[in-house]
């Protein structure tokens, strides 16, 4: 059922067994494993079914570091959150990305790869995705007929993708909620605090505010933050009404390692010296079993470990001429064995997509500017390192390398020419993660394993903000895939 | 630029060796040597657009500037003893075998990351040597 939270009387108290906050990807996909449950379930959206400005306005606040995106429209503040805006593209975290790695401060999640699986094979069908298989490019060439590049295995290797439409929450689930007699979507319902008990060790209320309209709270058994990788942060600091630090926070750590993924789209161009080559399998999508996919390159985990680097993936976009003087075309009938195309000039376009490494300088604080609910809004410090430089100067000199080695091409690129400065180019990928890392340790993370904040019995938190590192892959997947195996825990926890 | 490639004869080939040999050692050679300036053209043939050709030859010799110094020949010696072609060999090679040599040492150029970066672009520096050789032979094309 879905409720207009202007319309609830003003200090009323709703009952509930599991309080979901946020109806994005996240609180929607938890939602759902409810459904048909015993357990009654409230979801708090602070937007409507569609977008409105005064809602979105909540999002404002001030990005002090890196310039390099809006916080009001990288999210969404509607029924179903940002995947009204994702693009669809999907796969899991590499195994790798799980791991501690000598070379990566602050690396390793709690759990790993496997632990996650059953998870991810649950999410693809969510997501409207072909089959769970993103080890086997193999596979896929057999169904396509299409060729991959031939790359040298301590360099880079191309991986499977997959495509989902992309899946609008808002659209595809909307009716499965409002017909659950066991759920309820709270509209315009902002999450002003969550009232902990004297010693901050439970949660006994969510109090709710409505823009131009009443006050009210829920009371529930379990509360789940599901609001994103800013806000849930936000939430947790704003909470601060019995432990000025606010919730979770006692080591500090609420809001500190504020990830993002650095992308430079293109940070470099091959000009092929082999305009015939086919490249369909990374630059067009391909159907297979119901489901599209296409390829990426990526790094390889014997190069990370070589090379100290972070992970990486690559997209090649196929382009006709880009350059007014391409040098690559000097060396054309060098690659072509003699029988030079003179007319053809092909270009690709490199879209690197990087991780960044976990830094506890790059963070949300709440600031003293108050939004039009009268909470403190954020300021962001995203800081970005010498190693994340170097990691993205590599992985374009690779992609050059393994193109002239093929003799398929030559790479161009302002980052190639000055390896120690970030291209002026450089964007965010608005997939903003670690602002509540998980980890076994108080000391180090602010939820555990089982994304319960530490030392608060009744708190969980959904979203890309559990995430330690974020690999190079996109997060809608591991952050569905994780609310899956959180429903899980909690129907256990709760029985 | 024509891509044809004229065999070489092996005779003349040993001579320019040992023309080669005295000139990379700088012990002075002031002989003509027409086979090893046909060999240099040859090579440079492979190249197109020649104005790009001789920017990429003259930024790489403001980097390294001993090769603006050397002579074609001394030049064209170094690209053969780059490619890892020796007198012994030089006997039994044709020109679409040194052709050959000259594109397998460029592709294993980017294996071994022996490149170097003109203008922004990555480029092997063999096929920036043969560049620098282009330079030498047509430097009037701008």
């Amino acid at each position: 059922m879905f409720i207009e939270s202007k319309e609830v009387d003003q200090g009323s108290l709703v009952n509930s067994d599991i309080c979901i906050i946020g109806a994005g990807a996240a609180g929607i996909s938890m939602a759902r494993e409810f459904v048909g449950t015993s357990y009654e379930v409230t979801v708090l959206e602070s937007g409507g079914l569609t977008p409105d400005q005064k809602t979105q306005s909540l999002y404002t606040g001030t990005n002090i570091g890196l310039p390099s995106f809006n916080l009001e429209t990288n999210r969404l503040r509607a029924f179903g959150g940002t995947t009204a805006l994702w693009a669809g593209h999907c796969r899991p975290l590499d195994s790798i990305d799980f791991k501690v790695r000598d070379w990566m401060p602050h690396s390793g999640w709690p759990i790993t790869r496997a632990d996650l699986d059953p998870y991810y094979e649950r999410t693809q069908p969510i997501v409207e995705l072909g089959p769970y298989n993103y080890e086997d490019l193999g596979f896929y060439l057999e169904k396509t007929g299409l060729k991959v590049l031939s790359l040298m295995p301590s360099r880079l290797k191309s991986v499977v993708y997959n495509q989902s439409p992309p899946t609008r929450f808002a659209t595809t689930y909307q009716e499965e909620l409002r017909r659950a007699k066991n759920i309820d979507v709270y509209l315009h319902a902002n999450v002003l605090e969550l009232e902990s008990n004297p010693s901050s060790t439970e949660v006994v209320s969510a109090r709710v505010g409505c823009i131009d309209g009443p006050t009210f709270s829920v009371s529930a058994h379990v509360y789940i933050l599901a609001t994103g990788g800013m806000e849930n942060a936000r939430l947790l600091l704003l909470s601060d009404s019995v432990n000025p630090k606010g919730l979770g926070n006692e080591m500090g750590l609420v809001g500190r390692y504020f990830m993002d993924h650095l992308l430079l789209r293109p940070g470099a161009d091959i000009s092929l010296t082999r305009p015939d080559i086919d490249l369909r399998l990374y630059h067009a999508l391909h159907s297979v079993q119901g489901g599209k996919m296409f390829s990426v390159l990526a790094s390889t985990e014997k190069l990370m470990q070589a090379e100290k680097l972070a992970n990486f993936r690559m997209h090649l976009y196929r382009h006709g001429p880009r350059f007014t003087q391409s040098l690559a075309s000097v060396f054309k009938r060098i690659d072509q064995n003699g029988q030079v195309d003179t007319n053809a000039s092909q270009s690709v376009a490199l879209h690197l997509v990087l991780e960044p490494i976990p830094n506890p300088d790059s963070r949300i604080q709440l600031t003293n500017n108050i939004d039009i609910l009268g909470q403190r809004k954020i300021s962001v410090d995203w800081k970005i390192t010498d190693s994340d430089i170097k990691s993205a100067h590599r992985a374009f000199e690779l992609a050059g390398l393994e193109f002239g080695r093929l003799a398929l091409g030559r790479a161009f690129g302002e980052i190639l020419n000055t390896p120690d400065k970030w291209p002026s180019i450089m964007e965010a990928g608005k997939h903003h993660s670690g602002t509540t890392r998980m980890s076994d340790q108080p000391s180090t993370g602010v939820v555990d394993r089982n994304c319960k904040v530490h030392d608060i019995a009744n708190l969980y938190v959904a979203g890309s903000s559990v995430f330690p590192t974020i690999g190079y892959a996109n997060p809608t997947l591991t952050i569905i895939a994780l609310a899956l195996r959180l429903a899980d825990h909690l129907k256990g926890a709760l029985r | 630029m024509s891509s044809s490639l004229a065999l070489v004869s092996r005779r003349a080939f040993i001579k320019n060796i040992i023309f080669t040999t005295y000139a990379a050692s700088g012990l002075g050679c002031s002989f003509f040597s027409p086979t090893l300036d046909e060999l240099a053209k040859h090579l440079s043939s492979l190249l197109d657009h020649p104005p790009l050709v001789n920017l990429i030859g003259s930024a790489y010799t403001t980097t390294r500037r001993d090769l603006g110094e050397q002579t074609l020949q001394a030049t064209t010696s170094l690209l053969l003893n780059e490619m890892g072609i020796d007198n012994n060999r030089f006997e039994s090679l044709s020109n679409e075998n040194i052709v050959h040599t000259l594109e397998q040492k460029i592709r294993q150029d980017f294996v071994d990351e022996n490149t170097t970066v003109i203008n922004g672009w990555l480029l092997s520096r063999t096929e920036v040597l043969l560049c620098v050789l282009h330079n030498k032979l047509y430097p009037t094309i701008t």
